[in-house]
């Protein structure tokens, strides 16, 4: 049989016809540089040409040199490594190559303290959209709101609201402190939170700001699926034992709507590995003294304004290492812990 | 949605209405007030902007902030090229979206799988690691502050193909057999019978790929070079260098940049919610 002919040959053509479109923005945009960045890892550019380094640059990133550290200078952490690492000579201890890369890594970790608030405040917002409700698409566009604008808007609108001065939250807080101040005199003294300039405040500040950011939106949206999915019948049985509403949302609503949780979850994760990019931007340029710097926002700044890309690309790929190590994570564990119907 | 599913929440007792009514007035306060307060900036003077004490209201609603904020940087500029942008990538993203989820969903070829999970795995990558080399890569090209160097990453999109996708596998094959017994092609079936059932999803996936690019920041903020490259997000976030502490202008041009999103998602929301039901993203 002529191959040219047969059926075989003309499914492939209206297959590959059909995905061509696709397929070639996919390979040039996003495989080529997936290549391409992993082969970066290895070099660097300096003076306008590409160096091969090797693993060198993973070397800094991760790696660690051992420092004499003064008598008087001896902190926890040096005898703490004094007691993991016994071979240490007296007098000295590791000292990461990059300290700044684990710096961010933390404030990226703290960063993500977020997403349980917002999650459990997503699942409360949809059980409360989930009902008969006058103003339907008032509330779930309200709900909507931070989803739908620009993330530039956003940061802006909480640079005005964290003006230490003239900010709303400090406005709202001195009314209170004040207010209080009848009954604790210190509290008159109370001048307001510096938010986005002091190292104690800022990440707070960013994590409230999360918060707010990720509660409703498509979070609100994919329990409301969830929840319209479980059975009334549950409900149903639920009442003739004389379930109160705290048994109903424990026994029946969380654990039917558990899957969906986990993969918020785990998707928020992801997401949050890769966040703060804009908002360290715009809000307080990293600081101050990077505690707001995330891991995003180093991989730009070594592109972008130091103009070390191989560098950059590195970061980058330890990014996508913790990602990949969560997926897995999340392909091994997700059925056993998640009741599933 | 229909009021019968829901039978599961309705309200028991009047206790019952009172504290969803409650929780919904928190909930919606704490979302909305932070908007209030960038609408009450946007339209007060300077001076009751720096304001110790809560201004509820400006004593008189000062429209010219908004006028202002359009000229003091060149907006309806930052407003056009984010239009052409959006409005090319998105169209462009959901067609080709549309295209390859028939294929990876109905159609039979060598390699479908492979191909598949290959697209699968590129959404777990960080957006980070593609950043880089696209940039070294369109610098050589020499469409570093160009249209087309701004709008080409976003025309294609493997989120898209996946949604659509799965969605695809849920609709009945049966219409589709009916037409290849009719002698139906590929691309009839895919027109006549395919895209008229899956209205809603594309519409979803239109109207999240539209808020998704008309929002994007990153890439438009290295590729344009010059301002009258801007899209809005970054002409947004150039103000901030030179208007740091001018909150009512700063404000008045973020609702600005709002509105677009916002109208569409009024008028696409109903879709939405019908698409995510349908589109398989329940888990």
């Amino acid at each position: 049989m002529n191959f040219w002919k047969s059926k075989r040959f003309k499914e492939t053509v209206i297959g590959y016809s059909f995905l061509l479109p696709n397929i070639l923005g996919f390979l040039v945009f996003t495989a080529t540089p997936v290549l391409l960045s992993f082969l970066m890892c290895f070099f660097e550019k300096a003076s306008g040409r590409w160096i091969y380094l090797g693993l060198y640059n993973f070397k800094n990133l991760i790696g660690f040199h051992l420092e004499a550290v003064a008598p008087f200078e001896r902190t926890l952490w040096y005898h703490v490594q004094h007691f993991f690492f016994r071979w240490l000579p007296e007098g000295s201890q590791y000292l990461p190559l990059d300290p700044e890369l684990w710096q961010y890594f933390g404030n990226t970790l703290f960063l993500m303290l977020a997403l349980p608030f917002s999650i459990i405040g997503s699942l409360f917002v949809a059980m409360i959209m989930n009902q008969k409700l006058k103003g339907r698409l008032f509330f779930r566009t309200a709900f909507f709101l931070p989803n739908l604008s620009s993330v530039v808007a956003m940061a802006f609108l909480w640079l005005a609201i964290y003006d230490t001065q003239y900010g709303l939250a400090n406005i709202i807080l001195r009314g209170v402190a004040h207010s209080l101040a009848v009954i604790f005199p210190a509290c008159a003294k109370f001048q307001g939170v510096p938010w986005l300039s002091s190292m104690l405040w800022a990440k707070p500040a960013f994590v409230l700001m999360n918060i707010w950011g990720g509660i409703g939106g498509m979070n609100m949206m994919l329990y409301l699926a969830a929840l319209q999915n479980i059975p009334p019948t549950l409900y149903e049985a639920a009442d003739i034992d004389g379930a109160n509403w705290w048994q109903r949302f424990l026994r029946i609503t969380w654990p039917m709507v558990s899957p969906t949780t986990f993969f918020m979850f785990v998707m928020g994760f992801i997401r949050g590995l890769q966040s703060g990019v804009l908002q360290g931007l715009l809000l307080t340029d990293g600081g101050p003294a990077g505690s707001t710097t995330t891991l995003g926002l180093y991989v730009v700044r070594n592109f972008y304004d130091w103009g070390r890309p191989g560098y950059a690309s590195g970061v980058a790929w330890i990014l996508f290492l913790m990602i990949f190590i969560v997926t897995i994570f999340n392909w091994k564990y997700a059925g056993s812990k998640v009741h599933y119907e | 949605m229909s009021d019968k599913k829901r039978t599961g929440l309705r309200h028991r007792t009047p206790l019952q209405a009172f504290f969803t009514y409650a929780g919904l007035i928190v909930f919606s306060a704490i979302m909305l007030i932070p908007f209030y307060w960038m609408l009450s900036t946007s339209l007060k003077t300077s001076e009751e902007t720096m304001a110790v004490q809560m201004v509820w209201l400006p004593k008189v609603i000062q429209w010219k902030n908004y006028f202002l904020a359009w000229t003091v940087r060149p907006m309806g500029r930052f407003y056009l090229n984010s239009i052409i942008i959006t409005g090319f990538a998105s169209v462009i993203q959901t067609f080709t979206s549309t295209f390859s989820a028939y294929a990876f969903a109905r159609l039979r070829f060598p390699g479908r799988d492979k191909l598949f999970f290959l697209y699968l795995a590129t959404l777990m990558l960080p957006g980070a690691v593609t950043l880089v080399p696209r940039y070294v890569m369109f610098t050589s090209w020499g469409l570093v502050n160009t249209y087309i160097g701004l709008m080409l990453p976003g025309m294609f999109s493997a989120y898209g193909t996946f949604m659509l996708r799965q969605f695809f596998l849920t609709l009945p094959r049966s219409l589709e057999e009916a037409a290849e017994i009719d002698g139906s092609s590929a691309l009839g079936i895919f027109f006549r019978i395919i895209v008229p059932l899956s209205k809603p999803a594309i519409a979803t996936l239109f109207t999240v790929f539209f808020i998704r690019d008309w929002n994007d920041f990153l890439w438009p903020y290295i590729m344009a070079t010059s301002e009258n490259m801007y899209t809005l997000p970054v002409g947004l976030a150039s103000f901030v260098g030179l208007y740091k502490t001018d909150y009512h202008l700063l404000m008045a041009a973020s609702i600005i940049a709002l509105i677009p999103p916002l109208v569409i998602f009024m008028y696409a929301q109903k879709y939405l919610v019908q698409g995510i039901k349908l589109s398989g993203m329940k888990e």
